[in-house]
């Protein structure tokens, strides 16, 4: 089971979550040429080893996580909230 | 692209499953998609239920599952055989699946010249493999895909055409 | 093998007797009995017939690792098969028979296949497929297709039952500090290590009781070890096998609730399936004693060595009167002197040349005859052992044949440590060439294996390795401990020779490595012959280790024989895998409580109980529950909806249309963000008022289709498909949190908070009107066509009415927080009744839906883009949104894509089912030039209508006919194509 440390409720069962997908992409504007988005919307890494992915807590607290993971052997290096702000604040009540 | 380092493809695991040999009991390989269940299961001829259904959902080379899946596919087993109960898992393992962006294959040549790309098959290599041999073949010895395998190349995004018969979208798990 | 139960020996209850049935007769067992303990005391030899020779199988171990005596249990829909009868705990009417025999175990007619046992050598199935010589040879069989059912026929072990299985299995999840599997000696002095340190232990074993190999000794006293333990905070789990080890130190366990037991209350399940998630694993799962290869090595009466000691120490039953043990190690001399002093003619038979001279007086003191420097060659005797011929251990050949006679023969070529779960985990084993076994390697993750696991032996060594595994535990979870360190490998005082096979002098022997596919090792000569010479071939082509006891007594001597074949060291020759489950698991098991009716959850509107109250015929969409047709007195489906449907147009129907997906949408930038995701313009919606959108995908094909109402300068009511509400609501989500952070806008789920009714017809108004408080607000000034507002119901319930028409009659959506449902429908519903309106369900929203042309997420398959769907218009030129650059590319853009159509039948009294292929005429094949995707019996129009696409839309084929081809339902109608709009084209009636 690859235990997910949510940083909002804590250690669960990646069961809880969904899968989203590689969070290394960054997404074009939205005015950008075809060109720019066909790569990002289609064309992948696929890195062996360790990546960075999303997760959606959607059983939990419907944070979508930035989750650094091994695909070799599913160990988690870091997981933190996707959106900056949010996790800045995370880390401040943290650090409380 | 490949010459990037990226391809349309993702590679994802698949569980699989199989039970202690038992006497006769299923002569056809069963397949259902119910609420949104995803599931197959036939007997060998050795006698062993041989089932599976749903990826994992996440990416991974580990070539092992995890436990969710085990309850979901012996769920969905139990749906459709509830005599199932007693039968017995004997053994469960996990394969590399090339999971692709549209669901279908590629089998084209690539911008690096003399580099021929045969991938993406997501679950289905198994059973395409001979038919997808021959196919190879004859591109790589005539340069020129036949007609069947013409839009299963890497250049088929930026085309439009998508051959995503599920109508899942560019996300290589929901072609599972 | 004459077995039997002796007094003063064993822990079982004499006083409790208990009856069970084998093979239809009764016999007699103590309480604490296994089934195989209780049949070697009733000295019942044959319990089995293996799987492709049909040779008769007696019972060969003391454990899980068992290959012979696989039995049948139970009866009907609560038959079992393939229980092994060692770890089948005995109880009162336990009803037992054999199995891959007829007509029974003792004498089977299967046997034949063994007098043809040269035609069955390994891979003799592959070789089937080339084609029955000489005909067919090389080009494949047809012939296949005839023989294919005998082989499935003649495969397989026991029988299952086809009836449901009528037993309940629960799952359970738990947490702990340090998990302990195996409660042995190591694990005991582990689990006991951790607990003084205050840590969170649970101890894990298979039996009934712990003890592990020390439940052989005959003073061990397993209750009082569990008491103690118990008192000190551990957990103990005993009939509970982990066989699964999983990420982040998570294990699968089984636990055996009342497979032991007739009596069985309607309270507990049969088995539970235990998720437990540790933060360290200790392994103390101890090790299986390998038998030898050689000729005849099956013959009931052939059992390992320190299986005989348990039956002997632990179940008070002497296996057998002149016991033959062979060995190559130390570990068979306790358990020789113990079977000599309970009564038995005992002779040792060990490969090596000098054993000590310790040993050598201990047995001659006990009449024990020793014979130094021979090997087992081959068992004489069918159906029990007659006699064991003996060769000495380093000549070739020897004519001088030494003969025992004996009924019992006792096997001990090694120990092979329990690694299973570590290779579940990746941890490929080493060899370790002094103790002759595979030991774990270096191990990663929080995991420490203790005891004979690791290739430890001697007792106090065990006991030493789990209070160092202990401390381990502690140390890895940050506490302190004192130094601790891991006794040696090894511990045997002589040490163990190499003994795998026995060479025969026929070319031809049946020297057996897995008893239960019955391989042997001209298997696997055989195998190497044809050019398997990698160890996964091997396995596949032998099929070497994939029976029920999957390679844990035969693995080892498969290697061996390859590896001189090949030339290499064992190490060399490579290992499989093993995965889980360690021991086979109930598939009931691991699907617990979501069985029948619970498989998947159901979801119901807040009007549930109120539409079946007010006679509806419920369908499922999804997981939903959602009203298909009301039916009035004697009607039929068709009767109904077209009665429904022609009452909404004639007058008025209600509609739940609560399953659709809700979502609330907040904050200074919601505007913004709705402009961004909705393809059509939403930047100045009014307050007040809604709008239909659509999303598309990143990539440019549709997503969905919805509307959003603009109840405030900040706050939006968006509504979706029911099939992609959640799907919608995880993708806002997405794009808030990973894509557009700076967005100030907050999106909150609530399809379950509110409850919709759809409100239409020419009469909706006047319906409506009954209902309010303040009729005034809906007038057709204060609420025009799109218009949105809050008021309040006749009683004071808040609602939310929006004037949106999907049916395409004049119409309201009128909402409600979901605990006011019943009492909102109540209110419309007898306001409706006094203009003779109805209630109507799915079926008739889809014929109206379909008349009108409005698209579902049956045209929005995840294939069509906004274009196609004739939605062209909204697609904004005046903005980018998601898909905007995309939706344009390549062949999207197409002149003569498929794009929606009407569809009619040529005649009119013909039908045509979705799905249907549109051809040209005359061209009836591939994938035609288009489809349908949904028909109705038009109420309107009177016959039968459809929604589809087709290539170049309705301009490239008005006033042409083309073919519906449906080859599954056996249906080819001529068709024509309209447009879309089949009913009130211009849109009249909605804007009323």
């Amino acid at each position: 089971m690859i235990r997910i440390n949510c940083p909002y409720c804590g250690e669960r069962d990646h069961s809880e979550f969904t899968y989203g997908g590689d969070a290394s992409i960054k997404y074009p504007s939205l005015d950008a040429p075809e060109k720019e988005w066909t790569e990002a919307i289609f064309f992948r890494k696929n890195i062996y080893g360790k990546q960075l992915e999303t997760w959606h807590h959607t059983s939990g607290c419907r944070m979508w996580l930035e989750v650094e993971r091994s695909t070799q052997t599913h160990e988690i290096f870091s997981v933190k909230a996707c959106h900056s702000e949010l996790n800045k604040i995370i880390q401040k009540e943290k650090s409380k | 692209m490949v010459d990037l380092g990226s391809l349309p493809i993702e590679s994802h695991k698949l569980q699989a499953f199989v039970t202690e040999s038992i006497k006769p009991l299923l002569n056809h390989v069963v397949v259902y998609g119910v609420g949104g269940a995803h599931f197959y299961i036939s007997q060998s001829n050795k006698g062993s239920m041989v089932f599976g259904g749903d990826l994992d959902w996440y990416k991974s080379y580990a070539q092992r599952g995890n436990l969710p899946i085990v309850q979901d596919s012996a769920e969905a087993a139990m749906a459709i055989l509830p005599c199932l109960g007693r039968i017995r898992l004997l053994r469960h393992w996990a394969g590399v699946m090339d999971m692709s962006m549209d669901g279908s294959f590629f089998m084209c040549k690539t911008p690096i010249s003399n580099l021929y790309l045969n991938a993406g098959w997501n679950y289905g290599g198994f059973k395409a493999s001979p038919a997808s041999g021959w196919y190879f073949a004859d591109l790589i010895a005539n340069e020129q895909p036949h007609k069947y395998i013409q839009n299963h190349n890497l250049e088929r995004f930026e085309k439009g055409i998508n051959l995503d018969e599920r109508g899942a979208g560019p996300d290589p798990k929901l072609h599972g | 093998m004459t077995s039997r139960r002796i007094n003063n020996y064993g822990k079982v209850n004499r006083n409790r007797v208990v009856s069970f049935i084998w093979n239809q007769k009764k016999y007699f067992g103590f309480e604490g009995d296994s089934l195989a303990s209780a049949m070697l005391a009733n000295d019942i030899k044959i319990v089995g017939r293996s799987f492709k020779y049909h040779r008769p199988r007696g019972i060969m171990s003391c454990g899980v690792e068992e290959s012979g005596a696989l039995i049948t249990i139970g009866q009907e829909e609560k038959r079992d098969p393939n229980v092994r009868a060692t770890t089948q705990e005995l109880y009162e009417g336990l009803v037992a028979s054999g199995q891959n025999a007829y007509p029974d175990v003792n004498f089977d007619l299967g046997a034949v296949s063994g007098l043809l046992g040269r035609f069955f050598a390994a891979g003799f199935y592959y070789k089937t497929f080339i084609g029955l010589p000489p005909f067919e040879w090389g080009k494949g069989t047809k012939a296949w297709m005839f023989y294919e059912k005998i082989i499935r026929k003649a495969a397989g072990m026991g029988i299952a039952s086809r009836l449901p299985d009528p037993d309940t299995y629960e799952h359970a999840n738990d947490f702990c500090d340090v998990m302990v599997i195996g409660s042995g000696p190591a694990g005991i002095a582990a689990a006991q290590e951790a607990a003084d340190k205050k840590l969170d232990v649970i101890l894990v074993e298979q039996e009934s009781v712990i003890g592990g190999d020390k439940l052989s000794d005959a003073d061990f006293d397993s209750k009082n070890l569990r008491s103690s333990l118990i008192s000190s905070g551990v957990k103990i789990m005993t009939r509970t096998t982990a066989f699964g080890l999983y990420d982040n130190c998570v294990a699968g366990l089984l636990e055996r609730v009342t497979d032991h037991t007739n009596i069985k209350p309607e309270y507990l399940p049969r088995q539970r399936f235990w998720t437990i998630r540790a933060k360290h694993i200790i392994l103390g799962t101890g090790a299986f004693e390998r038998h030898i290869a050689f000729n005849n090595n099956d013959v009931p009466g052939v059992m390992n060595a320190n299986a005989a000691k348990h039956y002997l120490n632990r179940y008070g039953v002497l296996s057998g009167q002149n016991i033959t043990l062979a060995t190559n190690n130390d570990s068979v001399y306790g358990t020789a002197l113990e079977l000599a002093q309970a009564g038995s003619n005992v002779s040792i038979v060990d490969s090596r040349f000098s054993v000590g001279n310790e040993i050598t007086e201990e047995l001659s003191k006990n009449n024990i005859e020793l014979i130094l420097g021979r090997v087992p060659y081959s068992i004489n005797g069918k159906k029990s052992v007659h006699n064991i011929e003996l060769k000495n251990s380093n000549l070739e050949n020897s004519n001088h044949k030494h003969r025992i006679t004996s009924d019992l023969v006792l096997l001990s070529g090694g120990w092979s440590p329990v690694v299973h779960l570590l290779s579940h985990r990746g941890v490929r084993p080493k060899w370790d060439n002094e103790n002759l076994c595979f030991v774990p390697d270096e191990i990663k993750e929080p995991i420490t294996v203790a005891g004979s696991a690791s290739g430890i032996w001697g007792t106090g060594d065990c006991v030493a390795s789990g209070v160092a595994a202990g401390l381990n535990a502690a140390k890895s979870l940050g506490l302190k401990t004192t130094d601790y360190f891991f006794p040696k490998r090894g511990g045997w005082k002589n040490p163990i020779q190499p003994l795998y096979e026995i060479k025969y002098k026929k070319s031809r022997s049946k020297s057996f490595i897995d008893y239960q596919h019955d391989v042997t090792c001209d298997d696997v000569r055989l195998a190497h012959r044809e050019g398997f010479v990698s160890v996964e071939h091997l396995k596949r082509y032998t099929t070497l280790g994939m029976a029920n006891d999957q390679g844990k007594m035969g693995n080892i001597i498969g290697l061996a024989v390859m590896a001189e074949l090949l030339n290499k060291k064992i190490p060399e020759v490579g290992t499989t895998v093993f995965r889980p489950p360690y021991t086979p698991v109930a598939i009931g098991a691991l699907a617990g409580r979501n069985v029948g009716k619970h498989f998947r959850a159901l979801r119901v509107t807040p009007m549930h109980r109120w539409n079946l109250d007010n006679g509806a015929k419920m369908i499922e969409v999804g997981l939903y529950q959602r009203p298909w047709y009301y039916p009035a007195e004697g009607e039929t489906l068709s009767d109904s909806y077209i009665r429904e449907a022609e009452t909404v147009r004639k007058t008025v129907g209600i509609c739940d249309v609560t399953s659709l997906g809700k979502i609330a949408i907040q904050g200074p930038d919601s505007t913004e963000f709705l402009n961004r995701v909705y393809s059509n313009a939403f930047a100045k919606l009014a307050i007040g008022k809604a709008r239909y959108g659509i999303m598309l995908r990143d990539d440019g094909i549709v997503m969905d289709d919805g509307t959003s109402w603009r109840l405030s300068e900040n706050d939006y009511f968006m509504t979706t498909s029911t099939a992609q509400a959640a799907k919608v609501m995880a993708w806002l989500e997405e794009l808030l949190q990973t894509r557009w952070s700076d967005l100030k806008v907050h999106v909150a789920s609530v399809s379950e908070q509110w409850a919709g009714a759809a409100v239409a017809g020419p009469e909706s108004r006047n319906t409506l009107i009954e209902c309010l408080e303040d009729p005034q607000v809906i007038s057709n000034d204060s609420l025009p066509f799109m218009g949105v507002i809050s008021t309040n119901l006749k009683n004071g319930i808040p609602c939310r009415i929006a004037r949106i028409s999907f049916s395409g009659e004049m119409a309201y959506e009128v909402y409600t927080a979901s605990d006011y449902a019943p009492d909102m429908m109540d209110i419309l519903w007898k306001s409706a009744q006094n203009f003779k309106g109805c209630l109507y369900g799915l079926e008739a929203l889809g014929a109206l839906r379909i008349e009108k042309g409005h698209v579902t997420g049956a045209e929005l398959d995840g294939r069509v883009t906004i274009d196609d769907a004739g939605l062209g218009k909204m697609a904004s030129v005046k903005k980018s949104y998601i898909g905007s650059a995309m939706r344009s590319r390549g062949v999207l853009s197409d002149e003569g894509r498929e794009t929606l159509v009407g569809l009619f039948p040529k005649n009119k009294n013909e039908k045509f089912d979705a799905g249907t292929i549109l051809c040209e005429v005359g061209k009836v094949n591939g994938f035609g030039i288009g489809r349908i995707t949904a028909v109705t019996h038009s109420p309107a129009l009177g016959h039968w209508i459809g929604l589809g696409f087709i290539k170049g839309g309705v301009n490239s084929w008005k006033n042409k006919e083309i073919l519906g081809s449906d080859p599954v339902r056996n249906n080819e109608v001529r068709i024509e194509v309209v447009s879309p709009h089949m009913y009130d084209p211009e849109g009249e009636k909605m804007h009323g």
